[in-house]
C-alpha cells in the first residue's frame, strides 16, 4: 500500500495517544457510577463505537447519493471504504452492549427494540460488503452498491429513535442534561479519540480501495 | 520481530496489568470492563493491521502484473 505519509503518520499517532488517554481517564480518573458500578465505564466505550457507526453509515449515504448523481467512482470507493469501518464499529457496539446488558440486566441479548433494530442494522451492512463481493462488473457494482447505501440509511434514524418510540430496556440517548460533568467529559473524550481513530482507517481504507481498482483494472486488461 | 508481534505482546501485557489492577482496587465486575475494554482495544489493533497485510497482498499482486506487462 505503500509507506504511510507524514500526515497519515501523525494521525495514526494522535489517534493511539488519544484511545490511550481516553481508556485511562475511562478506566482510572473518572469515579464508578452511582447507580450501575464499574461496569457503567462501558459506556466510555460501547457510546462512542456507537456514534462512529452511525457516522460511518452516513457517509456511506452522503457518497451514495454523491455517485449515484456523478457516478464518480471516488465516491464509491469512499462509501464502500466506511461501510466496511462501521461494520467493525457495529459489530464494537453489539459486543460491547451484550457485556453491560449481562452485567446489568442479567443477559447477553433479548429482543429489545434498540438490540433488534441494531442487528438488522449489521446485518443490512454486512449485505452491503457480500453485494460488493458477489458483482463483477465495477459500474454495476457501484450503482448497486450505492442504492443499498441510501436505501440501508433509512435504518439509521430507527436504530437512534428506537428507545423513545417502543417501551425498551435500553436506557434513552445521554445528554448533557442527563449525565454527570465528570462523565460527560470521559465519553467527549473518548468519542473523539474513536474519532480519530476512524479518520486514521478511513485514509488507510481509502488507499486500499484505489489500489483494489488498479488490480482490478489490470487484471480485466490482462484476460 | 514483526510489528504485530511486537504489539500482540504488549497488548497481552496491557490486558494483564489491567486485571490485576482491577484486583487490587477490588472492582466489581472487573470481567465484563476488561473484556469490554480489551475487545476494543483488540478489535481497533487487529482491523489497523489487517488493512495494512491487505495492502501489501494487493500491493504485490499489482506489481505482478506490472512485471508481466512488461515482460510482453
Amino acid at each position: 500500500m505503500g509507506p504511510r505519509t507524514v500526515v497519515e503518520k501523525t494521525l495514526g499517532i494522535l489517534a493511539l495517544l488519544s484511545m490511550m488517554a481516553g481508556s485511562y481517564v475511562g478506566l482510572r480518573v473518572v469515579p464508578a457510577d452511582a447507580a450501575q458500578g464499574n461496569v457503567q465505564r462501558l459506556m466510555y466505550v460501547h457510546g462512542p463505537a456507537a456514534w462512529l457507526a452511525f457516522l460511518c453509515f452516513f457517509i456511506v449515504f452522503v457518497m451514495s447519493v454523491l455517485y449515484l448523481i456523478q457516478r464518480d467512482e471516488r465516491w464509491d470507493r469512499v462509501a464502500a471504504s466506511s461501510a466496511e469501518i462501521g461494520v467493525v464499529f457495529t459489530v464494537l457496539t453489539l459486543l460491547l452492549g451484550m457485556m453491560w446488558g449481562k452485567a446489568t440486566w442479567g443477559v447477553f441479548w433479548t429482543w429489545d427494540p434498540r438490540l433488534t433494530t441494531t442487528a438488522i442494522l449489521l446485518a443490512i451492512y454486512v449485505g452491503y460488503g457480500a453485494l460488493r463481493s458477489f458483482a463483477e462488473d465495477e459500474e454495476k457494482r457501484a450503482r448497486w452498491s450505492a442504492i443499498v447505501g441510501v436505501i440501508g440509511f433509512v435504518n439509521v434514524p430507527i436504530v437512534y429513535m428506537s428507545v423513545t418510540w417502543w417501551r425498551t430496556l435500553h436506557q434513552p440517548p445521554s445528554s448533557p442534561r442527563s449525565v454527570a460533568p465528570d462523565i460527560l467529559w470521559t465519553l467527549m473524550l473518548n468519542l473523539a479519540a474513536f474519532t480519530l481513530v476512524f479518520a486514521y482507517l478511513m485514509v488507510r481504507r481509502i488507499r486500499l480501495a484505489k489500489l483494489e481498482g488498479e488490480l482490478e483494472r489490470r487484471m480485466a486488461y490482462n484476460a | 520481530m514483526r510489528k504485530w508481534s511486537v504489539v500482540s505482546v504488549v497488548y497481552v501485557l496491557a490486558l494483564i496489568l489491567l486485571w490485576v489492577y482491577t484486583g487490587r482496587v477490588g472492582m466489581e465486575n472487573r470481567s465484563f470492563v476488561v473484556a469490554g475494554y480489551g475487545l476494543t482495544w483488540g478489535a481497533l489493533l487487529w482491523y489497523a493491521f489487517r488493512l495494512e497485510s491487505r495492502g501489501r497482498t494487493t500491493a504485490h499482486a499489482v506489481e505482478s502484473f506490472e512485471v508481466e506487462v512488461t515482460g510482453d
